[in-house]
């Protein structure tokens, strides 16, 4: 139970909850479980070129051939890219930065490997990255620091369009997504 | 302050700390209740209502509901959304380090009204001027000469702490961190600190004595400044007994840009007007 409570989200309930089930669940139920658990944390590892979460490095992203292998699509964490990969909007590469710059949090560019990025941009393959930092004040903050470390590169560097939600009402919408929806406004065709 | 059970307050955000699924716990400075931290739920959601409204450096009206521990934001509407901070990578990094010394030397819940309203326009009409200011490096020193004043650490430079007499030009001074004031150079039998020019103790005198609009019309020199900077740095790292998070930061920013256009180290990365 305190092994599970450590867990996010998990609370002292839950937590009680899961341990009784699995102490009355079958015991190669539990086993195949623990050996999962196991199993993942000796197996999963970062892609050696996008940071990914895989369990081969480089990861299947990175070693596919039916990808655009001249665009890189930047992104916080290894989340963001399922829910990329879920829209089916996006052919090209990845990079994973595990966080976002936050200077009263003290996470700088240091701690964000941003080098491996430029690394990879060096190489010339890189015709466009794409920055898909989230929408917040940190997410900018590594956006407009990506741009500038990039800018020698000559590669083009793009933000990700701000803008407002389908389903959202206009009358609520903040001032910045606001402004940011009338400057990326598109002709009707 | 009686809290009701419904309360408004006016604040600017200082910083969000993520919580469960989609919850975000929001700390704001405020003019009526000093630092005050809510719980703004469903945030991280991209249909929510209330997320732009509180990205750190906004400043908002918000309406609180009183919970068990944590308050509740119900609502959000923004005031100013310091846009030009947002697009800047030098301002807003100067504009999260004032939100940072504020966040630092704030404790929760500082009931006092006055200072609380003396602290928030302060950092209100700071937060302004830096949206706007030619030199980021005037707003920093003005706004950390008069923060220290609020907060209760006035240094003491109209005077040396141990013979009280006033400073002159041509005199030389130390500013120690450890009595907060400067020390002439009589009484400073062994050193300690760091030294500061008679024209920098001018200077700070003028930002502590300016309103942000006299304060930048000010001429502040680099040689002047490096001065002020070290010393005000020294006196908060001694006063917070740490370094400021956002610090590094700011001198990978300035060294960086030194690097890249040849100029004085020392000068803050250029500003264009936004």
């Amino acid at each position: 139970m305190e092994a599970l409570n450590r867990l996010p989200g998990i609370g002292p309930k839950s937590a009680q909850r899961l341990t009784y089930h699995l102490l009355r669940s079958a015991d190669a139920q539990v086993r195949e479980f623990a050996d999962a658990l196991v199993a993942m944390k000796e197996s999963i590892v970062f892609c050696s070129r996008c940071q990914n979460v895989t369990e081969s490095d480089p990861c299947a992203i990175c070693t596919s051939t039916a990808r655009d292998r001249s665009l890189i699509c930047v992104v916080e964490q290894p989340l963001d890219i399922l829910a990329i990969e879920r829209s089916n909007g996006f052919r090209g590469l990845y990079h994973v930065l595990h966080g976002a710059i936050s200077p009263m949090d003290g996470i700088g560019p240091g701690q964000l490997k941003l080098d491996l990025l430029s690394e990879r941009v060096q190489g010339g393959e890189i015709g466009e990255v794409i920055v898909a930092t989230n929408p917040t004040l940190e997410g900018d903050a590594t956006a407009l620091h990506i741009g500038r470390i990039l800018e020698p590169f000559g590669v083009t560097v793009t933000r990700l369009a701000r803008g407002l939600p389908v389903g959202g009402d206009l009358e609520y919408a903040d001032d910045v997504t606001l402004a940011r929806a009338l400057e990326g406004r598109r002709r009707l065709d | 302050m009686r809290r009701d059970r419904l309360y408004r307050a006016e604040g600017i955000v200082l910083r969000q700390f993520r919580l469960g699924e989609a919850d975000r716990i929001i700390t704001l400075f405020t003019a009526e209740h000093g630092k005050l931290r809510a719980v703004a739920k469903g945030v991280r959601k991209t249909r929510s209502r209330l997320a732009g409204h509180l990205e750190p450096l906004t400043r908002v009206q918000v309406q609180v509901a009183k919970g068990k521990s944590l308050d509740i934001i119900s609502q959000a509407l923004t005031i100013d959304a310091h846009m030009p901070l947002r697009t800047d990578l030098w301002r807003m990094t100067c504009a999260l380090y004032m939100a940072e010394l504020v966040d630092r030397f704030w404790e929760e819940s500082s009931f006092d009204l006055v200072e609380s309203h003396e602290m928030y326009g302060l950092f209100a009409s700071s937060l302004r001027w830096l949206t706007m200011a030619t030199s980021t490096d005037l707003v920093l020193r003005f706004f950390e000469v008069h923060l220290l004043d609020q907060a209760g650490y006035r240094p003491e430079i109209d005077r040396c702490i141990r013979c009280s007499q006033p400073p002159v030009s041509g005199g030389t001074y130390r500013f120690w961190p450890g009595e907060g004031g400067i020390v002439c150079g009589d009484c400073a039998e062994h050193g300690g600190g760091r030294r500061l020019s008679p024209q920098a103790i001018e200077t700070i005198q003028a930002l502590s004595a300016a309103t942000p609009l006299e304060a930048d019309r000010l001429d502040m020199p680099d040689g002047i400044h490096v001065e002020i900077r070290a010393v005000l740095r020294d006196y908060i790292r001694h006063l917070l007994s740490r370094e400021l998070n956002s610090t590094a930061l700011m001198e990978e920013l300035r060294l960086e840009n030194a690097r890249r256009n040849g100029q004085d180290r020392e000068a803050a990365p250029s500003v264009g007007r936004p």
